[in-house]
């Protein structure tokens, strides 16, 4: 689903150019679940960021779903993201003056769902993360558990193919980050390929395959579950 | 889509209340401004417009050329309405029209005094509109006819009908042969009743004289006649008919005479300035331009308040267009909110300014096709300019950058916004100085030596009263009565002017133009008027009635006599010496140089009677005066009036326009403050960390207040720089306006750049001082 190669990632400033990715060649098969793993600074989320369309590469090539993309505009990049790519973060990042029900909408308006379908879709996803009861409370209302699972319902609304997760359980206590490595893994048993940005070993064992990285580079692949398509 | 925009814009308005209230009420305020002085603007430009055959109304000016002047002049001869007419074909109608009369009526045995009186010929209801309720539709056809206006047939006759009854006017027995409607505020042509022209040529020989100037001349054109032919085929018209006028005519459009006649002579009083409405678009502008810049400061500096929310709708699959229509729909949000607020303010503003403007202004003006037409674009176009900016800042948000939150500085954008703020300020500087300099001028006109005392003078209207010998005598049998005069106009704006001067030396080919007054032997000392050379009018001397002639240095000096008392002078016939030289006095507005000016004695045309009274019992005195007037002449109400608040409303139109500027000043500064009040705000919001550490290092609270302040202060010192040029510039064009003008004063500017900047101090410190004064440990948890 996901090919790079030699993805290389560079931020420069007047005096000083940082190379966050430096070469990178790396496979992720659909249906994977795959965790990303390094320490600060390494370039994890750079390399999610790229996967996930949201900013072009210095060099090299990312491919997706067979299409070559990393030259891509900003409007095409977009077009192709919101129809197949769900994104969840470590700060959920939910719009403080939507309610559940309205944050978990968004991404349909985008893709010009009726609102009869909308509303339906909505419904169902909030009643699968249980948390429809909640449906017209504000962000703040909610404890971080309650926030992460609304920010994974509004990832899963549009069916994407492809979720990513940058350090989901990062900002949530042991329980709760269970409970969303346990919506995570169930999402990919339907399907879903999921890529996922930890910190968190025990949190990297739910993944079939986990990749180190250290200032840029790939340095080691384990797997730790067979993978079956 | 459209529900989800409206529905973030306004919970993010009740979120952020301090903000959305200052950016809507500094935007209400700028469109009340707007709204307030365009209605003004609007009612200025549609006088006049409401005539049906309005585009082919003429008036007929001259322009006079003497050997030291040349004049535009509002006034012709009587003959030439008739004789034009009957000499071009391409003049349809012609009229001769004079108003601002002051008749006597005879009603059965009752006399009435009407103001606002007028006269012209037949064709006048065929020109204009001024729509025939009841009666004959050619209401002036016959010489003993009179026309009224539905309100003076009512004060006259109450509920009769008035139509048929009669009117006795100068001995004439008229009836009364049409209604009229009464004439609308915004027309420069007014009246309450009109009378044929021919009534006052018959009492006035001159009249019918080709070499007086003395009524204004309206023609009509037939249609898709050229103006430019037209007026060239008149211009010379005048000399044809007497080889001795030398006066070129030309034709003013009837839809400019209200807005463009400033500057004619003998014209009708209470006209409009062009100059106004264009001073006054501009004070809209700035007022317009202040509050945009207050708004696209505010949007911009809390950018990084919806950087996470852009950044997710851009991760989700917003466009960076579908951004930019988001942020332009809340910017047309916030704008109609405050237009919605601004038609409420406008509403309860009203009453206080029209009695300001002396105007009867009303919301309903919107109503107009062109205004509303221009409400709707001028709303949309300022919802582009001020919603375009902080969209396409907002927009261009990396989403990765975006959803780092505090990571992202504050930084972008804040060039424009010193830019705005700098812009801002400036304009508020400039229309400050120019309202303080105005108002110095007015202030200056006001208590400027007219060369005459204007103060304990009062006087009424004895027109068609013939004992003023003997009223004289027993007015000053009262201690309060200093002194008794009589005259045909009163000594502050006189009009009447005759080219007809011959005097010893005078060469053939000097022309000279004199304003005239006729007097009685007291106005002179009644009125406290210096004399430079020979002596006042004097009753034992029989000279003066052979006649004697005063003028004024400046008549002596274009005249270019040398030691005038003596000399030989004679007008329209009359033959006799100069006996005395006044020293020059303001007997026309201040805009107006001083010019020259002949004292007639003559016993007709005594139309004023004028008294000096003692300070000590004004009250008593003007009782014992009425009384006397009662018993003298008890067919008329006499009211006596003082003269010095008759000479103030010369400066009413001043006076509003000071007090306008002066409040639209204020309220600019006001937004101005507004703007510079939430800008602090945010700012010190953005600085609360960098606060907390050098708290933490040792700073106080005074050296924080400083660091804070510094940037501001520094914008509004910039503003000043650029200002102070401009204003002055501006200010040296307005004061050229006036021919007595004070000079420019630095002291104005200092005390200005200098109260600025302790406005702007203030302003911020309300927020930097509480910043300051916060606790350093909640700051460093901030982050």
């Amino acid at each position: 689903m996901i090919k790079t190669v030699d993805l290389t990632k560079f931020y420069r400033t007047d005096e000083v150019e940082t190379t966050a990715l430096n070469n990178v060649n790396m496979e992720i098969t659909k249906g994977e679940f795959v965790a990303i793993m390094g320490p600060s600074g390494c370039g994890k989320s750079t390399l999610l960021n790229l996967i996930g369309l949201l900013d072009n590469p210095n060099k090299g090539e990312l491919h997706f779903n067979d299409t070559e993309v990393s030259k891509h505009t900003e409007r095409m990049r977009t077009n192709l993201r919101k129809s197949n790519i769900g994104f969840i973060f470590q700060s959920f990042n939910l719009i403080d003056e939507l309610t559940v029900y309205e944050n978990v909408e968004l991404p349909l308006l985008y893709i010009k769902m009726s609102s009869a379908d909308r509303k339906k879709r909505v419904t169902e996803v909030l009643d699968r993360m249980k948390i429809a009861h909640r449906a017209k409370h504000f962000p703040q209302q909610l404890s971080g558990g309650q926030q992460q699972r609304v920010a994974v319902a509004r990832a899963v609304v549009t069916k994407p193919k492809l979720i990513l997760a940058d350090e989901p359980t990062g900002n949530l206590d042991s329980a709760n980050g269970e409970e969303v490595m346990d919506l995570l893994t169930q999402l990919n048993e339907e399907g879903t390929t999921i890529v996922m940005v930890t910190h968190s070993p025990s949190h990297a064992e739910y993944a079939h395959r986990v990749i180190q990285l250290f200032d840029g580079h790939i340095v080691t692949e384990n797997i730790k579950k067979e993978f079956h398509l | 889509m459209f529900k989800n925009y409206l529905k973030i814009a306004l919970r993010n308005l009740m979120r952020n209340k301090v903000f959305s209230v200052i950016n809507i009420i500094g935007m209400a305020i700028g469109l009340t401004c707007g709204i307030l002085l365009s209605l003004w603007i609007f009612d200025e430009i549609i006088y006049d417009k409401f005539h049906e055959n309005g585009e082919n109304i003429y008036r007929i000016l001259e322009n006079q050329s003497y050997s030291s002047q040349n004049m535009q002049v509002a006034v012709t001869p009587g003959p030439l309405a008739e004789s034009i007419k009957n000499d071009f074909p391409e003049i349809v109608y012609a009229t001769r029209y004079s108003q601002g009369l002051t008749q006597v009526f005879k009603v059965k045995e009752k006399k009435i005094t009407v103001t606002n009186g007028a006269s012209a010929d037949e064709d006048f209801f065929k020109m204009f509109s001024f729509p025939i309720i009841k009666g004959s539709q050619t209401p002036l056809s016959e010489i003993n006819s009179i026309v009224l206006t539905e309100d003076t047939a009512t004060k006259i006759f109450g509920d009769t009908e008035a139509i048929g009854q009669h009117v006795s006017i100068y001995g004439l027995d008229l009836q009364v042969t049409a209604i009229v409607k009464n004439v609308p505020r915004n027309s420069h042509i007014s009246f309450n009743h009109l009378i044929p022209f021919q009534i006052m040529a018959d009492r006035n020989p001159n009249l019918d004289n080709w070499g007086s100037n003395s009524i204004h001349t309206y023609i009509q054109l037939a249609k898709n006649t050229s103006f430019e032919q037209m007026s060239e085929k008149i211009k010379m018209y005048l000399k044809e008919k007497a080889e001795e006028l030398s006066s070129e005519l030309y034709l003013q459009p009837l839809t400019d005479t209200y807005l463009h006649s400033v500057g004619l002579v003998a014209d009708y009083g209470g006209m409009g300035d062009f100059r106004y409405i264009v001073l006054f678009s501009i004070i809209v502008l700035f007022i317009i331009v202040i509050s945009s810049v207050n708004f696209i400061s505010l949007s911009t500096a809390r950018y990084t308040k919806r950087a996470k929310e852009v950044g997710l709708r851009k991760v989700v699959g917003s466009q960076r267009s579908q951004l930019i229509w988001q942020f332009l729909g809340e910017s047309m949000l916030l704008l109609l909110i405050a237009l919605g607020a601004a038609l409420v303010l406008v509403e309860l503003c009203l009453p206080a300014f029209n009695n300001i403007a002396a105007k009867e202004l009303s919301l309903m003006y919107l109503l107009n096709p062109a205004m509303l037409f221009g409400l709707i674009v001028f709303v949309v176009f300022i919802g582009f300019l001020t919603g375009i900016y902080p969209a396409f800042l907002l927009s261009s948000f990396k989403p990765v950058t975006a959803l780092k939150g505090s990571q992202i500085s504050g930084s972008k954008g804040s060039l424009f916004r010193k830019i705005m703020v700098v812009t801002q300020w400036s304009l508020s500087i400039i229309l400050i100085l120019s309202t303080l300099m105005i108002s110095k001028q007015l202030q200056f006109m006001k208590n400027k030596k007219l060369g005459f005392e204007k103060e304990q003078i009062v006087y009424t209207n004895i027109r068609g009263f013939n004992e003023i010998d003997a009223l004289k005598r027993e007015l000053l049998k009262y201690s309060g009565v200093e002194s008794v005069s009589s005259t045909s106009a009163l000594p502050h704006n006189i009009m009447n002017s005759t080219s007809g001067s011959v005097w010893e030396g005078k060469n053939d080919e000097d022309t000279f133009l004199v304003h005239y007054n006729i007097v009685d032997y007291d106005f002179i000392e009644t009125f406290k008027i210096e004399m430079a050379e020979g002596r006042s009018f004097s009753q034992e001397l029989s000279d003066d009635t052979n006649f004697g002639f005063i003028l004024n240095q400046e008549a002596i000096k274009q005249m270019g006599i040398e030691d005038p008392i003596g000399k030989q002078y004679s007008i329209w016939g009359m033959e006799g010496q100069i006996v005395g030289v006044m020293k020059d006095f303001h007997f026309k507005p201040l805009h107006n140089p001083i010019e020259p000016m002949l004292f007639l004695l003559l016993k007709d045309y005594l139309e004023i009677l004028v008294v000096r009274i003692d300070t000590a019992d004004p009250v008593n005195t003007i009782s014992y005066l009425e009384e006397t007037m009662a018993k003298f002449d008890p067919e008329r109400k006499h009211e006596f009036r003082f003269f010095d608040e008759r000479y103030n409303v010369m400066y009413n139109s001043e006076q509003q326009m000071g007090t306008i500027l002066r409040l639209f000043t204020g309220l600019a500064i006001f937004i101005a403050c507004l703007g510079l009040f939430g800008l602090s705000t945010f700012m010190t919001q953005q600085r609360t960390k960098e606060i907390g550490i050098r708290k933490v290092m040792g700073a106080d609270v005074p050296n924080i207040v400083v660091i804070l302040s510094k940037e501001f202060t520094k914008w509004v010192v910039i503003a000043n720089l650029i200002a102070c040029p401009v204003a002055y510039f501006i200010i040296n064009k307005l004061l050229q306006n006036f021919a007595y003008r004070i000079d420019m004063s630095y002291k104005v500017f200092g005390i200005t750049v200098i109260s600025s900047i302790l406005i702007a101090i203030v302003t911020v410190s309300f927020q930097t001082i509480k910043a300051a004064n916060s606790n350093p440990v909640k700051a460093l948890k901030y982050e």
